[in-house]
């Protein structure tokens, strides 16, 4: 046993040693080595990945008319969200992003993603936990999207965001001097789609392990080409194929299991500036279809549950003007069918004017207004201010 | 033809080594070294910010196909040339890559921030001021290691490209010393001018200039109505009779102060083909040392021709970019 006063000094020993990453600082034989220089354990936090936060907060004031929800003001930390990227050698990127979101109150782990880029071909494959490819802006976090909230359609047929474990493949061809072209295929174990149906009660389960034939799938294909000196214009078409997943009502205890469904999207976007870069106009639009088993109620005795299988659809477009590097407004509408009986619509539109205090805050002004079928209509004033600390990187892919 | 000149920059032509540059004054001296042994394609246009380059497919496939790839560096394309060469999978000119060149890498730099945290400002460069093109010096440092990328890429083209550059360097001299005589009579002076943002401090320096303000009161921070009200204080107080700003700046805040303090705003191309679209990096800094001159007050011709007077072979010929119009 050594001293009080001994342990004391040991622990500020370590403490003052230098960081150094993840091995000992000492090895004997049968403990864990790498096949390496030693460049693992013997270097300090020259190495380490670049860090960054976001903090993405939203007061708003909301006026509606559907039951059972609340107007008047409320103020949220919508999202803090901490990240690390790097380069683990020169074949190989990671990234990972934790995030707490005040809606769930918890602390969740978003991406974390392994990129392989060592072919000699424009090949790219992920490994990990990362936002499937579909669309033009389900890769996006929420707080980097170009309006406040992520349009219905997505939200309501894929999610608010689209994290999936699992690998990808992409590759991009050149397709003419000015336009190149891209292809992605990706195999998800785990696609947390979101299909939550709160009018139902129902919820979407997964299980934790599958047959191959069970597994969650995502295409991708994209162009994009010059449009002139300086503008961009973009085509892509996505699927999602959700093969195996079960509606639960947990209130009930009922189950049906063995479903599966696919969303298909078609997205176009054309942007082109001004001479120094600095302005210009961007256009863009989302059109998905979604096919399968796409929602299931509780019948009237609470005794089974009644899956939907049909097809809905839905849109969003949206322009938006950047007036120069600090501002910029723009206006979204947007369109979806539900999947209940006689496919109640929403119809959103949502004006915005965003101010650049800085590059790395941001502030937003908004007001919205959603328009439901099956349930009322809502106003919503809101104001955004996204605050961005250090490097800021996701796998986004164009 | 000055126009026809700058497009074949923009679009490169021919074939040979196929060389991208970021900016087109670097397409310049590529082309000059290279002569018709290099094929030279310039990404970023004329009057763009450099710090807001929007990546086009054409880049995309401009650099999958490059044998080399020019880049000022010190962060100066840090916003768009990072993830362009990361997606454009060319290891042969990809930092570290016998056709990625650096051109000023190693500059002796101005500005260099004295502790790097954000409060200070945010459009920092940890490694100075990265303008090298606005410096008297920094052609011929950039066109010393354009010169040797081209020989790393292409050995059999060497005795040329040395060639090549010779007679850039003949004109590039002849130029240097036009330039000298014209910042001796402006220094002589003790003007100083009001700037926006500091791309301009190694022209300014060269030229003989102070800067007495600038209108962001940190760099990459817009002016607020106290801060110009500042700046509009100290240019009555120092006489500013010039405010210099580049085509993205030359904005608002710029045209009120120019308003309320009488001075001359006067905007400069930040890269070649800016404005009066130059046929080449030595004809930009010939005509903008010129017009900052004139701008305080100097006759550029008549000085250079005094000097030429005192000292006939010491003002320079022709070759470049002529007399400081």
């Amino acid at each position: 046993m050594c001293s009080p006063s001994l342990r004391v000094a040991w622990m500020f020993g370590i403490l003052a040693a230098p960081a150094s990453a993840q091995d000992s600082l000492f090895r004997t034989p049968g403990m864990p080595a790498r096949a390496s220089s030693g460049q693992t354990d013997r270097f300090s936090n020259e190495f380490n990945p670049a860090i960054g936060v976001v903090i993405d907060a939203i007061v708003d004031h909301l006026d509606t008319d559907v039951e059972m929800a609340d107007d008047g003001f409320d103020a949220t930390v919508r999202s803090f969200e901490a990240s690390i990227n790097g380069r683990v050698d020169p074949d190989w990127w990671l990234y990972a992003t934790v995030v707490y979101a005040d809606e769930d109150e918890e602390i969740e782990l978003e991406e974390a993603a392994s990129h392989f880029t060592g072919f000699d071909s424009n090949t790219t494959l992920r490994f990990g936990r990362f936002f499937a490819d579909f669309g033009k802006q389900m890769q996006a976090h929420v707080h980097d999207l170009p309006y406040p909230e992520r349009p219905g359609v997505l939200a309501e047929y894929l999610g608010d965001e689209l994290p999936g474990t699992g690998a990808q493949i992409d590759h991009w061809w050149v397709s003419g001097d000015a336009s190149t072209l891209r292809a992605s295929f990706g195999v998800f174990a785990d696609l947390e789609r979101g299909h939550e149906d709160d009018d139902a009660g129902t919820a979407v389960a997964l299980d934790d392990r599958k047959d191959a034939d069970e597994l969650a799938l995502s295409l991708r294909a994209t162009q994009f080409m010059d449009v002139g000196e300086t503008g961009v214009f973009q085509w892509g078409f996505s699927a999602l194929h959700l093969a195996d997943f079960a509606f639960e009502d947990e209130a009930n205890g009922l189950t049906e299991d063995g479903l599966s469904n696919t969303v298909y999207g078609l997205d176009l976007t054309y942007g082109v500036d001004s001479e120094d870069g600095l302005s210009g106009w961007t256009f863009g639009g989302e059109y998905l279809i979604q096919s399968g088993d796409i929602g299931a109620e509780t019948n009237g005795a609470a005794t089974a549950l009644e899956v939907l299988d049909d097809d809905v659809s839905g849109f969003y477009a949206w322009g938006e003007r950047r007036f120069g590097a600090k501002s910029s407004a723009g206006i979204l509408y947007g369109q979806l069918e539900h999947p209940e009986e006689g496919t109640p619509s929403d119809n959103e539109v949502t004006a915005y004017y965003t101010r650049n205090l800085s590059e790395y805050a941001r502030l937003r002004f908004a007001v919205s207004q959603l328009d439901a079928d099956d349930g009322g209509d809502e106003t919503r004033l809101l104001i955004q201010l996204t605050t961005f600390a250090g490097p800021h990187a996701h796998g986004v892919n164009w | 033809m000055q126009l026809f000149l700058l497009a074949s920059l923009m679009l490169g032509a021919g074939g040979g080594t196929r060389v991208v540059a970021t900016l087109p004054d670097l397409a310049d001296l590529a082309n000059r070294i290279g002569g018709d042994r290099v094929d030279v394609t310039s990404l970023a246009r004329p009057g763009q910010n450099l710090h807001a380059v929007r990546v086009k497919p054409s880049h995309l496939v401009a650099v999958s196909r490059a044998d080399v790839f020019l880049q000022v560096g010190l962060s100066l394309e840090h916003a768009w040339v990072p993830g362009l060469l990361e997606t454009a999978r060319n290891r042969d000119v990809s930092p570290g890559g016998k056709g990625f060149v650096n051109a000023g890498e190693d500059f002796e730099t101005i500005d260099v921030p004295q502790r790097l945290d954000r409060s200070e400002a945010v459009d920092v460069h940890p490694q100075g001021n990265p303008h090298v093109n606005q410096s008297f010096e920094g052609g011929r440092y950039m066109a010393a290691r354009i010169l040797a990328g081209l020989e790393r890429v292409d050995p059999g083209g060497a005795k040329a490209y040395r060639a090549n550059h010779a007679a850039w360097l003949a004109d590039y001299e002849a130029a240097r010393t036009r330039w000298e005589i014209i910042a001796t009579a402006v220094a002589a002076k003790g003007d100083s001018v009001c700037v926006y943002h500091r791309e301009f401090d190694y022209l300014l320096r060269d030229v003989g200039l102070e800067v007495a303000i600038s209108l962001e009161p940190k760099p990459g921070i817009a002016p607020t109505p106290a801060h110009l009200a500042n700046v509009v204080k100290t240019c009555r107080e120092r006489g500013v009779r010039v405010i210099v700003t580049a085509p993205w700046s030359n904005n608002k805040s710029v045209a009120s102060v120019a308003k309320a303090t009488g001075a001359e705003v006067l905007e400069l191309p930040l890269v070649l083909g800016d404005g009066r679209k130059h046929a080449s990096w030595i004809a930009m800094i010939d005509d903008t040392v010129g017009r900052l001159a004139r701008a305080v007050g100097v006759d550029p011709d008549a000085v250079v021709r005094e000097h030429a007077a005192k000292e006939p072979s010491a003002a320079g010929g022709g070759g470049g970019g002529g007399k400081a119009r």
